[in-house]
Formats: structure tokens, sequence, C-alpha cells
């Protein structure tokens, strides 16, 4: 009897066996972040909790967030350029910097609703793979990201993201978060519900919800801190 | 006894504000924003009642006020056109003609750098930036680049600043800026960001010398401001300011630090020096407590200055607390306690505004 060749790739190989016919781990990512933003530059409206924010997304790492709801940060908008962040003070007419910690609302973080492209950030591996799922090993392509490290689980049948852990450069998991809410926006099916777990204390959660995503141009003086908010 | 009842030139304010900008109401429909605010300030002194229309139509902004400052029982009308210009925006370029303001600087509660604009003083109580910046007609012309950007104006005409009466028939020499050429102001800054975090500005502008009792002859400035974030936390940022003119060149400048431990606390230092007048401010700013409340604390203290200067003894502590309700209406009420050595106000930083106690209680509605 001939054994099948792929049980015995599996068994001397077994990673590799598996990861035969997958896509290298880059192109994955690419993958991903296609899912999860509609265009190089788009608007998304997002709910955390009571708080509701608009984010003007260009590229890789220029958001600018905008508060709707609560009402007593209106007014207030951030932006954001890579790892700087500057908030716009109505009263000063100018934007003002202001330090990370500035973080939105509840578990998401800023870089929950910024950084939305992840193959930009990080240097992907695979870490392990299933039947349904690859596990991809995220690690930040430089210092000041909002997460040094993410494993990510992306459904094989269309590189949708299931489920992610967010990490410490030491490996420690911060938090936990799964992609849901999956349904048409922007022209295809997406994500729209992020739910956030804090690893240390599961009774802290958040859930961010995309209630909408449009392709949009912007001015280039919106992503300035000399332009933007005037 | 209370604090509040510490002094006898205790006035308290009813100050009403309804919108975003916490002095007026605004309504955005396509196409269109209108705002609209007013503020009443009963003293012994000076009341003022205004209202500042503003609207968006397309590539204009429109904003007028409108209204009436009594002084000494004497109502004189308040009549000006505040930011209406013009602006075409395509590609890295935006041009703007008209009536504007520009922002300059990094630092917070005194802005040593945020020169382009003259200041209207007579608002003797709220000290507001807002509200005290005086838009100048001007062209601009901004360039914005991947990490940088440049700015230049002109302004054929300046303004002078505005003070209560019988402050300004003080003003030695002043003269009616009607001279395009010698009563021209130009101005060019440039800005980056480079990649490990430093966002700086170098600039220089000529100018008439907006000292406050100077009369208005021109002078030069040339400075730099730059802010940085160090780590998650921290905030470094700095003006620096040398102005040159007849009597030699003057060297302002502020250097300040911010912590945040969280999104909700932010405390500031900074110290400030000049040719005579050395400061140090703290400001504190908690907010979110027991999900309802803001407080925050600005204080300042001068510290005298080389020259044995005015602002020596001179003190204020500004402590504010501000109630959110759950849907966008918030009440604050805003304490200044001002001390200046000997009965009258010195020439220090507080000489433009009376040093008498005073309370402000706004509503603020936010939609």
């Amino acid at each position: 009897m001939i054994p099948d060749v792929r049980i015995l790739l599996m068994l001397v190989f077994p990673v590799a066996a598996i990861a035969a016919p997958s896509l290298n781990p880059e192109a994955i990512l690419r993958k991903v972040d296609a899912i999860r933003n509609p265009s190089e530059s788009y608007e998304m409206r997002v709910r955390i909790g009571e708080s509701r924010f608009m984010a003007m997304i260009q590229g890789a790492n220029r958001t600018v967030v905008r508060t709707l709801e609560p009402a007593r940060d209106r007014g207030r908008d951030l932006l954001m350029i890579g790892e700087e962040m500057w908030a716009y003070i109505p009263n000063l007419k100018r934007a003002v910097r202001v330090s990370l910690s500035q973080k939105l609302t509840g578990q998401a973080a800023n870089g929950d609703i910024s950084r939305m492209r992840w193959a930009e950030d990080y240097e992907a591996t695979i870490e392990s793979e299933d039947e349904g799922n690859w596990v991809l090993a995220l690690g930040a392509r430089r210092k000041g990201l909002t997460y040094e490290r993410i494993r990510v689980w992306v459904a094989r049948k269309d590189h949708s993201p299931v489920r992610a852990e967010y990490l410490t450069a030491a490996g420690k998991i911060l938090k936990r978060a799964r992609f849901e809410g999956y349904r048409m926006m922007a022209g295809r099916v997406r994500p729209t519900r992020l739910e956030i777990e804090s690893a240390v204390n599961a009774s802290e959660h958040s859930t961010l919800e995309v209630e909408s995503m449009s392709p949009r141009s912007f001015p280039v003086s919106l992503f300035n801190p000399q332009g933007f908010g005037e | 006894m209370s604090l509040l009842h510490r002094r006898g030139t205790l006035l308290t304010v009813l100050f009403l504000a309804l919108g975003t900008n916490a002095m007026g109401a605004r309504l955005v429909i396509p196409g269109l924003t209108l705002e609209s605010g007013f503020l009443v300030q009963p003293g012994p002194d000076a009341s003022i009642l205004y209202a500042e229309p503003r609207a968006k139509p397309g590539d204009w902004v429109l904003s007028l006020r409108a209204g009436a400052l009594r002084v000494g029982g004497e109502a004189l009308p308040l009549a000006e056109i505040r930011d209406t210009y013009y602006q075409i925006e395509g590609g890295a370029l935006r041009g703007r003609v008209g009536f504007q303001s520009l922002s300059w600087g990094e630092t917070f509660g005194f802005f040593i750098a945020d020169l382009p604009n003259p200041r209207d003083w007579r608002d003797p109580l709220l000290l507001n930036v807002g509200f005290v910046k005086k838009p100048v007609f001007m062209g601009q012309l901004q360039w914005f680049g991947e990490a940088s950007s440049v700015q230049a104006f002109v302004t054929p005409l300046t303004r002078h600043q505005d003070f209560l009466p019988g402050v300004e028939t003080d003003i030695p020499g002043r003269r009616a800026l009607d001279s395009i050429g010698r009563d021209s102001e130009a101005g060019v800054r440039a800005s980056r960001l480079w990649d490990f975090g430093l966002d700086g500005s170098i600039f220089v502008i000529s100018h008439l010398d907006r000292a406050l009792v100077l009369d208005p002859g021109r002078v030069l400035s040339a400075g730099m401001t730059a802010s940085q974030a160090v780590s998650d936390r921290w905030v470094v940022r700095t003006d620096q300011v040398w102005t040159g003119g007849a009597q030699g060149v003057d060297w302002h400048g502020v250097a300040g630090l911010d912590w945040s431990p969280d999104a909700d606390l932010t405390v500031g230092t900074q110290i400030q020096h000049g040719p005579e007048l050395w400061g140090a401010s703290l400001r504190v700013a908690r907010r979110n407590v027991a999900d309802r409340w803001d407080l925050e604390a600005f204080c300042f203290t001068g510290l005298g200055g080389p020259s044995g200067g005015g602002s020596a003894g001179e003190f204020w502590i500004q402590p504010k607390l501000t109630y959110n309700t759950a849907d966008g209406i918030s009440v604050s009420l805003r304490y200044d306690w001002i001390e200046t050595p000997g009965s009258a106000p010195k020439n220090g930083f507080f000489q433009a505004v009376t040093d008498s106690d005073r309370a402000l209680l706004w509503v603020a509605f936010r939609y």
C-alpha cells in the first residue's frame, strides 16, 4: 500500500506540508488589510460603548479622529501621524502636542482605530496553522507602535481576520480581540465589530463597532499639524 | 472667611455659552456652518455683550462680532469683522485672502510666539485667546509636504491693539496705521516633523511692536517653536523669540514639560524668561472624576528678573471646576485669585487686566 504523500509530508514536515499551498505571510497580511480597509483614503464611523468617533484615514499612518459622542468632547479632534499625536483646542485655534497616553476610551486604544493597516507596521511570519486558520505572528517593524507584537488568526478560506492577541515584546498577552459582525460594507464583506478584552482582567472589555465606511479624499492640510483643525 | 469673599472686589459673572468653541452655538448643515453666541459680563468696570455669527458657505469663511461694551457707565458699540476670508486649496497648496487669525507657538498661558495678530485687551475678565486675538486682513499661502510645511503671510495694513478707554489714551506715540509699507507686516514660518518625533518650526516676522505700552515702532522677530513626545507619557515644548528694534534685541522664551500618566490626567509645568520678566506656571487637569467632573487648576508666579523686574511677587491661581451632564450640558465655575505687589496693577504680566479677584460661572451646551 502506498501511503498518501501528504500524510508522509505531514509526519516529516508538519508545517511545511500544510503551508505549501498557502501564500507567504506578508501577502496574507496584505489581504487581511484589504478586508479591513476599503481604500487608501476613507472615512469610518465607529462606536465604542457610549462614545462615537469619525475617523478620517489616509494611507498607513495618518488619521484624524473626530469625537461625535460624548458631546463634551466635541471639537477636541485628534491628529495622529505615525506615533505622534496632536489635539486641536478650539479656544486656542491650534493643535497642541499630546502624549500617546491620551487614548480614546476603555480597552480600545488609538491604534485600534488609527492603525488599520498591519502590513505597513509589522513583519509577519506564520506561527502555526490548522485546517481553518493561519496563525500569523506580527512583530513591530519599529518602536512606538501601540502593540509590539500581535498574533492573528486568519481564515484560510477568505483571508478574513478571526481573532487576535496583542502582546508585549516579551510575549505577555495584554489584550484579546475577536473580529465579528461580518457584513457588506463599502463594497465587500468586512468585520464590523471588534470585541476587545483585557488579558489581565476579563471584566474589562470594549466593543468597537464600525457603523460605516466610505472611500473619501481629504485635503493634504488635514493631516498636517499646521493645517489640521482650522 | 471663604476664598470667594476674601476681597471686596469680587466680580461674579454669568457667562452663557453654546457650542463647541465654548463661545457660541454651532449648526452644521452640508456646505454651511453657522455659529453664534453671546457673553454677558457685568462688573463695576466694564461689561460686554456681543454676538459672533460665523458661516462657512463653500470656500468662504464669514464671521462678524456685534455688540456693546460698557465702561464706567458709557456704552460703546462693538462691531468688527472677525475671521472672514476666501480659501483656495489644491494639491499641496492652500491660499487664503481676507481677515484671518494665525496661531503660532507650542506653549500655554502666555503666547510669546503668537505674533501675527494684534490683541483686543478690552475684555478685562475672560483672558480667552480666541476672544482677544484680532483678525487682520492678509494674504496667506501654505505649502504642505509629507512631513513639513511652509507658511507665508503679508498684511498690507495691520491694526492697533485695543485697550479700554483711558488706557488707550495713555499710549505714547499712538497714531493711525494707514500707510501701506510703513504699517505692513509680513512673516514666514517653516515647520518639520522629524522621524524621531520632534515637531519644530522656525519663523521670522517683520511687525509693529506689540509690547503693551510702547509706540508702534517696527521690529523684526525671529524664533523657534518645538515639541516632542518622550515615551508615551511626556511632552516637552518650547517657544523662543528674539525681537530686534531700535532699542536692541530682547530674548523671550517659554519651556514646558507635560506629564500624562493616563488619558484623564495632565500635569504641565512651564518656566518663562524675558529681559525683565521671569515666571513659572503649573497646570493640572483631571478629567472624568466620578464620570462627571473635570478639575483644572492653573497657577502662575512671577519670579522677578535680571533687573529686578516688575513681575516679582505677582501670582495668579485659577482653579476651575466643571460638571458634565450626559446630554452635553456642562456647568463650569472658575475663580481667579490674582495678587500684584502694591495696590495697583504693576508693570508686569497682569498690567492689561484688573488685579481684582473674580469668579466666572458658565453653562455650555454642545450639540
